[in-house]
């Protein structure tokens, strides 16, 4: 097994509804900024900030769509999701944001262990 | 992987958490966590019922101390927590 590497950001509520997407996202651009593989994660209701038909914010709240695509440009090119989440959200990876890429659920433990650092959010 | 569990075991931490939970990882309870001392049959004691602590100060913060003994669980004090987080590389809290 490769040495565990980087950060893991796990994103597990959804945009405006709390700020926890928000500090989420800012805590991965700064990670990025100082030069660290970082990788996202959303599962639960975070998968709600993956959908590219997103507005531009709830009345009042800041978007999270502009965000989400600033995280290309701090190279944090994978997001990743689970099927069994997706599912029990009743989303098909078409809804999503074309970066995402979805894992089983069974190999949630193993993709876990390859990050040094996880932060959830 | 040592996973710090501070929800219910109802809660959506407490289920996402199972899913992550892998082979030879341990699962500390604290906080509302440890209210999974009064259900026997949660979904976390199925899976790993021998590596899964609770953390002594907040069950008995939270008067689950008969829980805890009547289901002969193994809970551990903040000493026993922090050698719990010296053991593994990594760590995930699940809050």
């Amino acid at each position: 097994m490769t040495e565990p590497n980087g950060l893991l950001v796990i994103i597990r509520h959804a945009p405006y509804a709390s700020n926890l997407l928000r500090e989420g996202l800012d805590t991965a651009l700064v990670a990025a900024a100082f030069g660290q593989p970082v990788d996202l994660l959303f599962l639960g209701q975070g998968i709600m900030a993956l959908l590219h038909e997103q507005g531009n914010g709830a009345p009042g709240q800041k978007a999270s769509r502009p965000t989400m695509d600033m995280l290309e440009m701090y190279d944090i090119e994978r997001l990743w999701t689970s099927q069994e989440a997706l599912q029990a959200l009743e989303l098909e990876p078409s809804q999503l944001l074309g970066s995402v890429e979805v894992l089983e659920a069974k190999r949630l433990p193993d993709f876990l262990k390859s990050y040094s650092q996880i932060l959830n959010f | 992987m040592l996973h710090i569990l501070t929800k219910a075991p109802d809660s959506d931490a407490a289920q996402q958490m199972l899913q992550a939970v892998g082979e030879n990882d341990a699962i500390i309870l604290t906080e509302a966590g440890v209210q999974a001392a009064l259900h026997s049959e949660w979904g976390g004691f199925q899976l790993h019922s021998a590596r899964i602590f609770l953390l002594a100060e907040d069950v008995t913060a939270w008067g689950l101390d008969d829980a805890v003994a009547s289901q002969a669980l193994t809970a551990v004090d903040i000493d026993g927590f922090i050698a719990l987080t010296e053991q593994h590389v990594q760590t995930v809290t699940w809050y």
